[in-house]
């Protein structure tokens, strides 16, 4: 700890007349009463116990009074002691409907703002409808962003096996739909028809060329042009016989069939378009009929949902035009890739990137983000490298903001306060109601600074701030826009009046405590001595302190002292031990 | 004729794998030359012919060759040819021999430089008594004069077998397609002995322009059949087809996905000089034509 805070109430700290108090009402208590007050010498003075409900003439809480043997004749409760105002509270800003509602829980540490806070929240929550799903697509365009989709609540995870699914179907059926001897027919078929009408043009040139004389010869190498005389070629002697004039016409004839030759083999621009266009054609009929086939069941369970179609369309598309990718480059069928093939990095593309999605168990989901950066708010995307080295998209991960859209999200002020910027980001989410991926550094700095084009997500969440005075403070300073979004704001007191409804709650509590971690049953003089232990902290002015925390604390060290010495039930005496445990580790701590 | 030959149980012949010209050879067309060897137990002779008036040609200065992928024209001297011939003939032979090897069929190796026709007339008049011409460079539409000249000119072959430019098989069942009843066994037999290397059964199509004479020569078939050892006989098919058409050819051999046909060259079917167009465009395996 950078500061130590007094354990003591200064007002009865300076009164010299202060005694100590305790509790020993038990022989046990009475045996190990010496410590305490041997540590008392040197401590500064507790301050003394006001007389009140429940309580004897030296303001010490009397068991007999109290009504019960053990916790165990109580019914537990969850909630904390009084904190009514801020109940209140809270009921208000988790049950009313509509945006904007935002929750500022302020109150010590300790004193069950968080547990209490849930619990409402759980209440309202439940009573509320499952919100939608949310999944990011491709959107199969140029950009190379994402679609944001929305499903019907509980569908995305489904959505995303269907999807994963249909890859894997394609892995296993495009190659072999390309290495069957239909479709290699039809595909040379294809080749051979561009090849037959190149041979036609070089055969219609033959015959003409034979006319005059002139020989179209097959080589090792290629085709030559040679001068012929009844069907063979010219010696050179006999062709170097001829006269000049004849020979420059053969020449000349050679030249211009060597050129259109040429043009034959190197200029047919229209014919290899139209090559290029019937094999991309035969391809889409193929691999089209599989693609089809693959995402009709996400289409039919899908149908009604809009904007999945669309998408099933684009990516159907996309599918088809890059079904090479289910394929080795040769034609030969590439690495087996079945189970699993779906979220093979090759098909990323296809990735079905689940952002929200909510269980069948109902309700709204509250979610608890510890430590809100703007990746655990905003989610974070993670960028690979494909075999052609473009950046591409491996995964998009949800934050905090996706996993609680259309419900409550509840991070400690503090935490959030130490990044301006992430703050700033989630002020403007909340007031432009989205969720934009737009983080402020490179998503993970792995390739470049690339950032996808993420559609925004319709936000509707409610914002559950804890913090204490100070947090209030800083976050005025820092951001008072935020600030003022929260419309409800719920203080949790330090401690409450003594009356006898605060302390029958007070020794309520304590059964909860002991029900919520499986302890034994706390006998009457132990939660006596901690009634007059929660009074003490509250600086015996007719209070009780509301230190769940601590309690808890407490409890939980005396049942292991009871354990240790075979008991059934928590003692007065177990009590004793563990607050002078920790009386003597706050001393502790106050030294260093 | 092959099925002839076949039949009589002569003394085993010569299969010549016609190369040269260019430096393509069909893959399929030296599978069917193993086939061959391996059902008639025949030695395979890889004759590669340079063609002697490309000689003649690169004696002129203007001399010059174009690349079929029109890399531009390059000189073509004597000294560049022989090479290149020299390249190519070794690459093809090797090529041959290991599939000889895989086979367990003898093969040898031999280059000529003469005129292309006439070197493998020579070559099929060294030998008896009987041989088989592989053209081993694919079928083109343009090539019938070719297949013409080579019936016309190489008097001592019994047919000759092409690989068209959609071969993709050479296993699977062997069709015989007969258009003359007197030529029925013989190629029946040569089917039978074709089968045993392809792994497949026989199918025997009878082809006919006139119903009639198609029946007749169908009954005329079950009962040879009958009579005969025929184990590996799977089935008979009658087609109705008009002179100079290889149509009906195409659609048998498509249709029963056949490894290696027989059919007889200058009959209804394939013409003598007639375009070989339809049949390669659709020609998926070795096809044996016979005189």
């Amino acid at each position: 700890m950078f500061f130590k805070r007094s354990k003591v109430d200064k007002k009865s700290a300076a009164d010299p007349a202060a005694e100590p108090t305790g509790p020993v009402e038990t022989a046990e208590a009475a045996e190990t009463a010496v410590p305490v007050e041997a540590a008392a010498a040197t401590a500064p003075a507790e301050p003394r116990l006001s007389v009140g409900a429940h309580t004897n003439a030296a303001g010490a809480t009397d068991p007999a009074s109290l009504g019960f043997k053990t916790t165990a004749d109580l019914e537990p409760a969850h909630g904390p002691v009084g904190q009514t105002k801020a109940m209140d509270a809270l009921s208000f800003g988790a049950g009313i409907k509509g945006s904007g509602f935002h929750m500022l829980v302020i109150g010590r540490e300790g004193t069950g703002r968080r547990t209490a806070a849930r619990a409402k929240l759980q209440e309202a929550g439940a009573k509320a409808g499952r919100p939608a799903d949310w999944v990011y697509v491709s959107s199969f365009d140029p950009t190379g962003g994402f679609r944001a989709l929305k499903l019907p609540a509980g569908t995305a995870k489904p959505f995303a096996e269907k999807m994963a699914l249909a890859i894997d179907q394609l892995a296993d059926a495009l190659p072999a739909a390309f290495a069957a001897d239909d479709y290699d027919l039809k595909r040379r078929k294809i080749e051979e028809e561009f090849r037959f009408s190149r041979e036609d043009a070089l055969e219609a040139l033959r015959r003409e060329a034979e006319s005059q004389n002139i020989a179209l010869l097959r080589t090792p190498a290629g085709i030559a042009v040679a001068p012929v005389l009844e069907g063979k070629v010219v010696k050179t002697d006999v062709f170097n016989n001829l006269p000049d004039g004849l020979r420059r016409e053969v020449e000349t004839k050679i030249a211009a069939l060597e050129a259109e030759i040429e043009a034959i083999l190197t200029e047919r621009p229209d014919a290899e378009k139209e090559r290029r266009a019937r094999l991309v054609a035969l391809n889409e009929q193929v691999a089209g009929r599989h693609v089809r086939a693959a995402l009709e069941d996400t289409k039919a369970e899908f149908a009604e949902v809009a904007g999945v179609e669309s998408y099933l369309k684009a990516a159907g598309r996309d599918l088809v035009r890059n079904a090479g990718l289910f394929v080795a480059p040769n034609g030969t069928q590439a690495a087996k890739l079945t189970r699993g093939a779906g979220t093979h990095p090759r098909f990323a593309r296809y990735a079905v990137h689940t952002m929200a999605t909510t269980s069948a168990a109902g309700g709204v989901p509250i979610v608890q983000e510890p430590n809100p950066t703007y990746a655990n708010l905003f989610g974070r995307v993670e960028l690979g490298t494909a075999a052609d080295g473009e950046a591409t998209v491996v995964r998009i991960k949800p934050g905090a903001l996706h996993r609680a859209n259309g419900g409550y999200l509840l991070i400690d002020g503090d935490a959030l306060l130490d990044s301006a910027a992430t703050a700033e980001a989630l002020r403007r989410a909340l007031e432009a109601e989205e969720i934009r991926f737009d983080p402020p550094a490179s998503p993970i700095g792995t390739v470049g600074d690339e950032v996808p084009d993420l559609e925004s997500i319709p936000l509707n969440v409610k914002l559950v701030v804890f913090g204490d005075a100070e947090t209030q403070r800083r976050l005025a300073a820092s951001n008072p826009q935020l600030r003022r979004m929260f419309k409800v704001e719920a203080v949790f007191e330090d401690a409450v009046a003594r009356t006898k409804e605060t302390v029958a709650t007070f020794a309520r509590v304590v059964a909860g405590i002991v029900e919520k971690h499986s302890l034994r049953p706390l006998d009457v003089a132990g939660v006596a001595l901690l009634i007059d232990d929660a009074a003490r902290k509250a600086g015996g002015n007719g209070k009780l302190s509301l230190g769940i925390a601590d309690l808890t604390h407490v409890c939980r060290e005396a049942d292991h002292w009871a354990g240790s010495e075979g008991r059934d039930v928590i003692s007065g005496a177990d009590i004793e031990r563990a607050l002078r445990q920790r009386k003597a580790g706050e001393d502790l701590a106050e030294a260093s | 004729m092959i099925a002839h030959v076949a039949a009589a149980g002569e003394r085993s012949g010569r299969v010549v794998l016609w190369l040269g010209g260019s430096a393509e050879a069909s893959r399929f067309a030296i599978e069917a030359a193993m086939l061959l060897g391996q059902a008639f137990q025949a030695e395979v002779e890889s004759l590669y012919v340079e063609d002697k008036q490309l000689f003649d040609l690169a004696d002129f200065p203007f001399a010059r060759v174009i690349g079929g992928t029109a890399t531009g024209w390059q000189p073509l001297p004597q000294i560049a040819l022989e090479r290149e011939m020299r390249f190519a003939a070794a690459a093809l032979h090797r090529q041959v021999a290991e599939a000889g090897l895989a086979a367990s069929v003898p093969c040898h190796a031999r280059v000529v430089r003469d005129e292309p026709l006439r070197a493998l007339a020579r070559a099929c008049a060294e030998n008896g008594p009987w041989n088989v011409v592989i053209v081993g460079e694919p079928l083109a539409p343009g090539h019938e004069q070719r297949l013409a000249d080579l019936f016309e000119r190489v008097r001592d072959t019994t047919g000759a077998v092409i690989a068209g430019p959609l071969a993709q098989r050479t296993r699977g069942p062997v069709v015989a397609v007969v258009e003359e009843f007197e030529r029925l066994g013989p190629m029946l037999k040569a089917a039978q002995r074709l089968a045993t290397a392809t792994g497949g059964d026989v199918k025997l199509t009878l082809v006919g322009d006139r119903r009639e004479e198609l029946e007749w020569m169908e009954g005329e078939a079950r009962l040879l059949c009958a009579d005969g050892d025929d184990g590996e006989f799977a089935g008979f098919e009658s087609v109705l087809a008009a002179n100079d058409d290889p149509a009906p050819l195409a659609e048998v051999l498509q249709r029963h996905k056949a490894g290696f046909a027989l059919a007889q060259y200058g009959g209804r079917l394939i013409a003598r000089g007639a375009s070989l167009r339809p049949l390669t465009q659709v020609l998926a395996c070795p096809l044996l034509l016979v005189r």
